[in-house]
């Protein structure tokens, strides 16, 4: 009897341990990929998170955040710049992209480089194009810092501040970026109708789009080619740089369809400034590479300029303002 | 009546442990030649001089065995071997005393569960230098130094030997058979002449990534380790 109440103990104090009002998300989302248990969603974990994530303590010369590229009022992207920008004015060489429902996705980096959550920060905290530091000069920093003794002590009841911790405080900020309360999730909710327009244009995005942008996430997160023409100043190879499989040439990742107004540019090297460049891509400027996407080799697109429009006006109703200026998710300092 | 039965048990097994068992070390040091090679002190092989800067390992799973069955292993699924000093260069081990053995084994790396499972403390964390940072997986075995004889920059050479995805799984299984009685000391040897050799030979003085020069490096692994 006391076994049987100790593991209802247990049980129960498991079941509280992850507050759902840390991570809320509508019932017609798939569950979530990443594994909450390695890395249980805490409040003092989140704030800490969120106070590295704007904090340019993390790049070398401690002028770039992880803000600078991944601007909140922009999705958490960056708005009119087609190229990551970096410390000393550097310039990468991939479009930085939009950081929303990341919950849901295992492989990070347009290339998929990254197999976690937790170990994407470390690829731009090191890299000398953007923040050309190391984790262990950003955990050394933090050490000599007060404050961050302080808030590390308080999130993990440890005032040693190590790479490890570091890294899965950023990720519990990044975990609760969910963009679910778009126009698209109001009517999915019966709580908004869509108009004549949207309605057109959410039947061509079934019939055109919906394989590889796929509801309610907008994206299967794969990989697939969809017929750029390769940039000779970048000579990007996208996935075949990480498997080394000639079939991923080309190959980059597909990204989610939501707050595309606040994240222009479009595509990995950010070449296509508005919605209607990159409809024009896929009518009548694809490049027939050998290792186009299945779906893009198969069904030809074909939309007429009406369609276009109206495929535009139901790709707005992925806008959600409620996530982009949330002000939770905003600039956070000690 | 059954309960007290068992904490008396209990308390008997835990103490007959408490005086069966010794703490052991487990230590690993580097050889060329038979000649201890130490860190950031030159050396000569066929003739090519260089100097060792900087070799570090993962060990997983280590393990003593006795006709087949386990008699010791490692605490910690995941040791990181560090030549920078004596300390980071050993693990410890509880050894039954008197207890003979005839197999040391480990892998040389950190599996693919690990290498996809996030971020971890201790011996795994990043912070170690272990990770790669431009893509996810950790650098099994990173060995670095100076050459003449290398024609880079810097006259460096830079082994990180990496990946857990197939064909570039750089996992390698290392069984030394011994014939020992129990000792609370193990020395291991790493022989780097053969592969130091096999690197100057075919001029394979940069690896960063998984791919086919890695593996025929890792290939070297499973026999450049001996008991001494």
């Amino acid at each position: 009897m006391k076994t049987f109440i100790l593991a209802f103990f247990v049980v129960f104090i498991g079941y509280i341990s992850q507050p759902d009002s840390l991570f809320e998300y509508p019932s017609y989302f798939p569950e979530p990929s990443y594994n909450f248990k390695e890395n249980i969603l805490d409040s003092t974990k989140i704030r800490l998170g969120r106070i590295l994530f704007y904090d340019p303590i993390l790049s070398k010369d401690n002028s770039i955040s992880c803000a600078s590229c991944h601007s909140p009022y922009n999705s958490f992207a960056h708005t009119d710049h087609s190229l990551s920008h970096g410390i000393s004015d550097s310039i990468g060489n991939r479009n930085a992209p939009a950081l929303f429902n990341l919950a849901w996705q295992d492989k990070f980096m347009w290339d998929g480089a990254i197999n976690h959550l937790d170990m994407q920060a470390l690829a731009p905290i090191s890299h000398s194009g953007e923040m050309g530091s190391s984790l262990s000069e950003v955990v050394s920093k933090l050490n000599d810092s007060p404050n961050y003794i302080k808030l590390f002590y308080k999130a993990f009841k440890d005032s040693t501040i190590t790479g490890a911790k570091v890294l899965k405080a950023l990720s519990q900020f990044q975990l609760t970026l969910v963009s679910a309360n778009s126009k698209y999730d109001k009517v999915q909710k019966g709580e908004q109708t869509y108009t004549e327009q949207e309605k057109n244009g959410y039947l061509l995005f079934k019939k055109n789009c919906d394989v590889c942008h796929t509801e309610p996430l907008f994206s299967t997160y794969q990989f697939a080619s969809n017929g750029l023409p390769v940039d000779s100043t970048l000579n990007d190879a996208g996935r075949w740089k990480i498997t080394a499989r000639k079939e991923d040439s080309l190959l980059f990742k597909i990204p989610g369809l939501r707050n595309l107004s606040f994240s222009y540019p479009y595509m990995h090297d950010g070449r296509f400034n508005t919605l209607k460049q990159v409809l024009n891509h896929y009518t009548s400027e694809i490049n027939h590479m050998p290792n186009i996407s299945r779906e893009l080799k198969e069904q030809k697109i074909s939309l007429n300029s009406n369609e276009k429009i109206d495929l535009i006006a139901f790709l707005l109703t992925l806008n959600d303002p409620d996530f982009v200026f949330n002000k939770k998710n905003h600039f956070q300092t000690f | 009546m059954k309960i007290s039965g068992l904490l008396i048990f209990l308390f008997f097994s835990f103490t007959f442990k408490l005086s069966g068992q010794k703490t052991g070390i487990v230590s690993f040091t580097p050889t060329i030649e038979k000649k201890s090679m130490m860190i950031n002190k030159p050396f000569n092989l066929d003739s090519i001089s260089f100097q060792i800067t900087n070799l570090k390992y993962y060990i997983s799973d280590f393990s003593i065995l006795y006709k087949g069955k386990l008699v010791a292993s490692s605490s910690q699924k995941y040791n990181l071997i560090d030549f920078e000093s004596v300390e980071k260069s050993q693990f410890t081990v509880n050894f039954w005393e008197n207890l003979p053995f005839d197999i040391v084994t480990f892998k040389l790396g950190v599996d693919s569960l690990a290498s996809i499972s996030g971020v971890y403390e201790g011996n795994l964390d990043p912070m170690n230098g272990m990770y790669w940072t431009w893509q996810s997986g950790f650098i099994n075995f990173k060995l670095e130094g100076i050459s003449p004889n290398c024609l880079t920059r810097q006259n460096k050479f830079q082994l990180h030997i990496g990946g857990y995805q197939a064909p570039f799984n750089m996992m390698r299984e290392v069984v030394i058979p011994v014939n020992h009685k129990g000792k609370n000391e193990i020395i291991i040897e790493l022989n780097l002449e053969t592969l130091l050799a096999y690197m100057f030979k075919n001029k394979i003085f940069n690896i960063m990534s998984p791919g086919q020069k890695a593996v025929s490096i890792a290939d070297f692994f499973p026999t450049i380790f001996s008991i001494k």
